[in-house]
């Protein structure tokens, strides 16, 4: 019998059932693991294997196998979760809707489709947009949005453009709604908004929500147990809704639905073409729009409220239907034809502090604070604000938890971030590319001595930024292997990382099948095996030059150093203050194209720490 | 030259030549020599299972049996990575010729060891080889454990696919239900669980008509 023929209510029981989907016999597997790393794997593999044989990974993939199958089964951390401050509703667009856009818009341009083509590619050559700004940031016209996907088929990672335009984004809304029903879908996005309904899913005992704007359209995606809180004025304090209930405001005596968070998301498998230009790798650009709202709008001004302080006018370059969108704790009220966002003081955040044990963060980074170039008071004030909100909730004894996303350039520097982040942020998830992104960046320096495998220099960078940041933990997510960062972490919380991870990593193919549409069972009984061997090179690698770079000498301290990571999956740190490390092979299936991975990365990361616990 | 299940080349000729190299070789050598014999069994595995025998009877050795002889004679002098290389060989092309040694290997206080040890013993089977699997449900590590279940698991449903009415299918019923029911392990009681469960299938999936016993799917290459 299939195992999802069965009642599967829980998330635990579609877990049990995807792991036994995903699982082909052992044997299978191990052999396809060993002779991959036999003919694939890199020099520390083959080097590991000369010294300690196939039977050293043939006992290490059994002591995962092992691991990863009791990982499945955790108790719901009796724990509170605030997620903030991101929502937004994701249109995922068929990769072949790619090819039809480029002859909609031929013909929105009355030019064919190769002579497009032939622009868009050398606006993506240049990297710039058609108004000479950077094309992976911004487009304003067609031409640029066509480049920006071509540019990301080259140089993935596929990230996450801003639509400035209206026409444009008139434009591309006409293309969708012209496209036949099915290839467009629409699901929750936003690393907030996913990251409190799979909590709120796995019933960890109290999830929240917290963001600026909450639509009807958002609303309607969330599950029923996720809460949204409310700011309210100063004597109401903390109020809280069902997500599933739209928000509203009320002007002249009316009430209104708030704004909505789109974005667009053109997903492509590796080796699609819109020819000449090829996809180097199955990845995705997320075209970002700003809040939209009724037209016109029934504000014409925008007053921005510090906790205290005087107010500050705000010119939004902007159409006539877009809303502002602000980091941090901010509440907002429509009052006479101006529209008011105020910061929240030091009262309601302790309120806040005073309830939830992990604050988790995500539409923050680096750009929020590096403002030192910048003559725009609103910029700056926006960088202190929020600063002094994070100081806040952690004075008042909250877990921060910050999820970088978007877009990371190598002009931004990382000290500001550093300056804010330090002492208040206590955890910080991102992926292996963000890592790179945010180590590159101006004034950053990864000190010498990381060479080695690919692993070994990942390591390197994310020892290097959890450092620079202050941090107590990072957390690197990969497609191979995720590496956990802990400052002075003992066995036991190295333990509790490791098996979180596992966990983490099962709960994110969940949610991203499920949120892939009716069909995800279907799509689940062709996923592939779970025990796979470039995971594995991952671990070795690390173990191997990790252990090396501790214990040159390559003897006995080397090689117990080697085991304990290789079956273990940690490493302790070599001195008092610093970093042990996890390593964690990805053992789960990878998905096919069809389902969009959107969010995985804010899921696993915010899973892992709720039940590792910091 | 032959074909093996896994249709893979299986070079005989090489085979041979490394058994005999790896008893006087030094330490690195004889590492080097255990690496290569394993992954020349590595890739004869059937693709999607590495069990050869069954519970009743060992699977026939890939390489005629005397020429295992002065490397088994060696095995207990190997320093123990390069033992445990051997051992994988020797699951993965000897017969029950093999099992002897790789019974002796169980006695090792290195669990790792034993956990190869009953692997291998898991792909040869017959029954000298089962009774000491059968020890091994009850190591003290969990993980040895649970390979030994999963190990009798694997030889019980080629067994019983072929033959719903071979002796031995109450007796690991019995021990699985015994393990699911006693061993301090849950993920050791859950691999019993799923052992019971295939042996079940697989005794329900025998055809009704009585067939011819068909050999193992092993090609053995004489010397």
């Amino acid at each position: 019998m299939n195992p999802l023929d069965v009642s599967v209510d829980t998330p635990l029981q579609k877990l049990w059932a995807l792991r036994r989907l995903s699982e082909q016999p052992f044997d299978r597997q191990e052999r396809e693991i060993l002779q991959q790393l036999h003919r694939q794997g890199g020099e520390v593999v083959q080097r590991f294997i000369q010294r300690f044989g196939f039977n050293r990974i043939t006992l290490a993939v059994h002591r995962w196998h092992e691991r990863f199958r009791k990982s499945l089964s955790p108790e719901a951390p009796q724990e509170t979760v605030l997620c903030a401050f991101t929502s937004v509703v994701d249109r995922l667009v068929d990769q072949d809707e790619l090819k039809a856009l480029v002859r909609w818009a031929a013909s929105e341009l009355d030019l064919t489709p190769g002579a497009l083509l032939e622009g868009a590619g050398q606006r993506a050559e240049s990297g710039t947009n058609s108004r000479n700004g950077d094309l992976t940031a911004e487009v304003f016209d067609l031409i640029d949005l066509i480049a920006a996907v071509i540019y990301f088929f080259e140089s993935p990672p596929g990230l996450k453009p801003i639509v400035r335009d209206r026409t444009l984004r008139d434009q591309l809304d006409v293309f969708l709604a012209s496209r036949p029903p099915g290839r467009v879908r629409r699901v929750l996005g936003g690393a907030a908004a996913v990251a409190a309904d799979v909590l709120a899913e796995l019933e960890v005992r109290d999830v929240a929500l917290f963001t600026l704007y909450h639509s009807a359209t958002q609303a309607m995606d969330h599950r029923q147990n996720v809460r949204r809180m409310v700011l309210g004025d100063a004597e109401a304090g903390l109020t809280f809704e069902a997500a599933q209930t739209p928000g509203v405001y009320r002007v002249a005596g009316e009430t209104c639905e708030h704004p909505t968070s789109l974005s667009t998301v053109f997903s492509y498998d590796a080796g699609f073409a819109l020819d000449p230009f090829r996809a180097f790798l199955t990845d995705r650009v997320i075209f970002r729009h700003a809040p939209r709202g009724p037209e016109p709008p029934p504000w014409r001004e925008i007053e921005v409220h510090p906790a205290e302080g005087v107010p500050l006018g705000w010119t939004l370059p902007r159409a006539c239907d877009e809303w502002p969108w602000l980091p941090g704790f901010v509440r907002w009220w429509v009052e006479g034809e101006r529209l008011h966002l105020a910061f929240a003081g030091e009262g309601w955040l302790r309120r806040v502090a005073d309830r939830y044990r992990y604050v988790i963060l995500s539409g923050i980074g680096p750009g929020t604070f590096d403002v030192s170039d910048t003559a725009d008071p609103l910029q700056r004030l926006i960088a202190a604000e929020v600063a002094a909100q994070l100081r806040v909730l952690a004075g008042a004894g909250a877990t921060l938890h910050l999820e970088v996303s978007g877009s990371i350039g190598r002009q931004q520097r990382i000290a500001p971030l550093a300056e804010a982040l330090g002492g208040v942020v206590r955890s910080l998830g991102l992926n292996d590319a963000e890592l790179i992104q945010m180590t590159d960046m101006a004034d950053f320096e990864v000190p010498p001595g990381t060479e080695g495998s690919e692993m070994y220099r990942r390591y390197g960078r994310a020892l290097a930024l959890a450092e620079r940041l202050s941090l107590e933990r990072l957390y690197v997510h990969g497609n191979d292997a995720d590496l956990i960062l802990r400052r002075d972490g003992s066995p036991g919380a190295m333990r509790d990382e490791v098996a979180a991870d596992l966990f983490a990593k099962g709960v994110v193919v969940l949610s991203v099948l499920q949120r892939s549409g009716p069909a995800w069972q279907e799509r689940a009984r062709r996923l592939s095996p779970v025990l796979l061997w470039h995971g594995f090179e991952a671990l070795i690698s690390l173990a191997s030059d990790l252990a090396a770079g501790r214990h040159p000498d390559l003897g006995g301290a080397y090689q117990r150093q080697l085991e304990v990571t290789l079956d273990a999956g940690y490493a302790l740190a070599p001195q008092a203050g610093g970093y042990a490390v996890a390593v964690v092979p990805v053992m789960w299936p990878s998905l096919p194209y069809s389902v969009h991975p959107g969010g995985a990365g804010d899921i696993c990361s915010s899973v892992s720490l709720v039940y590792a616990g910091i | 030259m032959g074909r093996t299940g896994a249709d893979v080349t299986l070079d005989r000729e090489r085979i041979v030549r490394l058994l005999k190299r790896l008893p006087r070789q030094d330490a690195a050598g004889q590492m080097r020599t255990a690496s290569a014999l394993a992954w020349i069994g590595i890739q004869a595995r059937r693709p999607d299972s590495a069990v050869r025998g069954r519970l009743s009877s060992a699977a026939r050795g890939r390489v005629d049996a005397a020429h295992f002889m002065a490397t088994l004679k060696a095995l207990p002098a190997l320093p123990m990575p390069a033992r445990c290389e051997v051992a994988m060989f020797l699951g993965d092309l000897a017969g029950g010729v093999a099992v002897t040694d790789l019974v002796r290997l169980m006695a090792s206080p290195d669990a790792g060891a034993r956990l190869i040890a009953v692997d291998a013993l898991g792909k040869i089977g017959g029954l000298r080889a089962v009774a000491a699997i059968e020890a091994a449900v009850g190591d003290v590590n969990e993980t040895v454990r649970a390979e030994a279940v999963r190990a009798l698991g694997q030889l019980a449903a080629s067994e019983f696919s072929r033959d719903s009415d071979a002796p031995g299918m109450r007796a690991m019923e019995d021990l699985f239900l015994d393990v699911s029911a006693g061993d301090p392990s849950e993920y050791v009681r859950q691999v019993a669980d799923e052992a019971l469960a295939a042996i079940r299938e697989a005794s329900a999936r025998q055809p009704q008509a009585p067939t011819e016993r068909v050999p193992a799917s092993v090609l053995s290459v004489s010397a």
